[in-house]
């Protein structure tokens, strides 16, 4: 078994630091001990219940049990896969669908699935089976119909936690924030890391992003990890005043572009703080390239740079497009061969596998990667992978004799998206409907009536016609 | 300004944005999650907040407000500017 295989280091972690606070959630307070008891009751009945389970739901709140349940499932040798608690159920159906989901951790309200209990117990036996391979399956927006899901494996993360807790001085006195969502990659380097260096994750309630600034010091948090939009959140509450944030010593960013005014911000908020700017899909664990900021360089405007590969990591830049390899790699889509081949190539002179990214990138001359823009449509709100597509694949059963096309359009900080359709239609009806299959940051502003799409002198569809009708009205 | 007036501007100001979700501007009633229900994204709950304080000329805690459960709600948001 890898040395850094994230259950290896939490039973450490466990073990050594037996009495010391695991996990701040619901305004509890739960132990190491307490912890990897309640996992091992979890793994336990997945062993008894569903041997030859390979991946298991839950739905992803933030409560206790869904700590347990990642933790219980892994120790089963079982992969995770968190459905998104607000839904939709459409979705949740997709997911468990392509995954071949046949067992919960808790109840999940879909039929044809069995639910073992999330409930805290005591375990009569060990059963932790290091020979799982995967890990868990997220699920990112797919632009040819419904939701990818992602298969990464625990020698995926294994490496990655190598590499962080190498480059970083975490110790058991540090409490981490816990923002993301647990249906995001960039969680399991919350709960992962934390876990491993013994200290005590601090999950925010649900309604608490809108107060993370008073979350992050009511907790103490000493290590914070966010999208930069939630900075930029604070900011516009002004809730992130000088010195708001005095214990933090270190902050990630990662999941969208970074830019110099929301670092000056959270720097004068986090004096103390040492801050680095991560970048990395899903399809390649977590993150995989980073950059100090170091206080010398505040004084910039634009989008900070992503900076240098990790240390199992190796990139390229081909035709502009940023392209990664290493023991970081995910196996690629569950079920979804062709978009795993489309994604995924094999160099055929040393068989190495690289991801294409589909982020335009540029190569400083100090070493550094820059982002520049995605190569397709591709966009990022609150942090989420976007495709814009994803919406028209949903309206194409509902509108059988019209066409749709999807913009996303950058307003100040926002991306919001527009749907434009060439057909009569009831608009109240077809976003009740996309209600239905999309999560919330997927669905349009508004939907757009044209009498014919506008093409350009090439034939192709104007997207700058129909951007500039949302001006319009 | 009271309570009825308040939630008339609040519904004015959604009933366009109360398509995206499927809804009709009646059905924009006091407990709905602004933000949970998808109508806002956090950022377009900050702004909503920030335009009413320029229209009402006053400066609520924002901040603070959301150490109570509810804020996202139209009723949180008028007990946000009428009991500060």
């Amino acid at each position: 078994m890898h040395e850094y295989d994230p259950i290896h280091l939490f039973e450490r972690a466990a073990h050594r630091w037996s009495d010391r606070p695991a996990l701040r959630v619901e305004g509890r307070t739960i132990t190491y001990r307490e912890l990897d008891a309640w996992s091992n009751a979890i793994a336990e009945r997945l062993v008894d219940r569903c041997p030859d389970a390979q991946r298991v739901a839950f739905t992803a709140e933030k409560r206790a049990n869904s700590y347990a349940a990642v933790l219980g499932i892994l120790k089963a040798g079982m992969a995770y896969v968190p459905l998104p608690p607000d839904g939709p159920r459409a979705r949740w159906q997709s997911m468990v669908d392509q995954a071949g989901v046949k067992f919960t951790v808790g109840a999940v309200d879909l039929p044809g699935l069995e639910a073992i209990a999330a409930d805290e117990g005591a375990a009569s036996r060990s059963t932790r089976n290091a020979s799982g391979q995967e890990a868990y399956v997220l699920f990112t927006s797919g632009s040819t119909g419904g939701p990818k899901g992602v298969s990464v494996s625990r020698a995926n993360v294994a490496a990655y936690l190598e590499h962080q807790l190498s480059a970083h001085a975490f110790s058991e006195n540090d409490r981490f924030s816990q923002f993301f969502a647990l249906t995001f990659d960039l969680s399991v380097h919350d709960l992962f890391v934390c876990w491993s260096v013994g200290g005590c994750l601090c999950v925010p309630a649900a309604n608490d992003l809108m107060r993370a600034s008073t979350f992050a010091r009511e907790e103490g948090i000493t290590v914070w990890f966010s999208v930069p939009s939630l900075v930029l959140l604070m900011q516009r509450m002004r809730a992130l005043p000088a010195n708001a944030l005095p214990n933090v010593r270190l902050a990630f960013f990662c999941g969208e572009p970074l830019t110099w005014p929301i670092v000056r911000a959270f720097g004068a908020a986090a004096p103390d703080a040492e801050l680095f700017n991560l970048y990395g899909p899903t399809e390649a664990t977590i993150a995989i390239t980073s950059f100090w900021i170091s206080s010398a360089s505040l004084q910039q405007e634009g989008v900070v740079p992503i900076g240098t590969p990790f240390r199992h990591a190796r990139v390229r830049v081909i035709d502009d497009e940023l392209q990664l390899s290493g023991t970081q790699l995910a196996a690629g889509y569950v079920g979804n061969a062709d978009a795993t081949d489309r994604a995924f190539l094999v160099d055929p002179s040393t068989g190495d596998r690289w991801y294409r990214t589909g982020d335009q990138v540029r190569e400083g001359a100090d070493g550094n990667l820059h982002f520049v823009s995605r190569i397709d449509d591709q966009v990022k709100i609150m942090g989420h992978r976007v495709e814009p597509a994803e919406v028209d694949a949903a309206l194409a059963s509902l509108m059988p004799n019209g066409h749709s096309l999807t913009l996303a359009k950058r307003t100040g900080d926002s991306v919001r998206l527009y749907t434009f359709i060439d057909t009569v239609a009831d608009h109240l009806a077809l976003m009740h409907e996309l209600r239905r299959t999309l999560p919330a940051y997927m669905l349009p502003e508004r939907i757009i009536t044209v009498e014919v799409m506008p093409m350009t002198a090439h034939g192709k569809l104007d997207r700058k016609a129909l951007l500039a009708l949302i001006e319009h009205g | 300004m009271d309570r009825t007036e308040l939630l008339k501007r609040l519904r004015e100001r959604l009933v366009a944005r109360a398509e995206r979700l499927g809804l009709q501007a009646d059905e924009l009633d006091g407990p709905l999650d602004l933000v949970r229900s998808g109508l806002l994204d956090s950022l377009g709950f900050v702004d909503l907040i920030t335009e009413l304080e320029q229209e009402l000329g006053c400066e609520v805690d924002l901040a603070a407000a959301f150490d109570k459960p509810g804020a996202t709600t139209l009723d949180g948001v008028i007990d946000l500017f009428l009991k500060p």
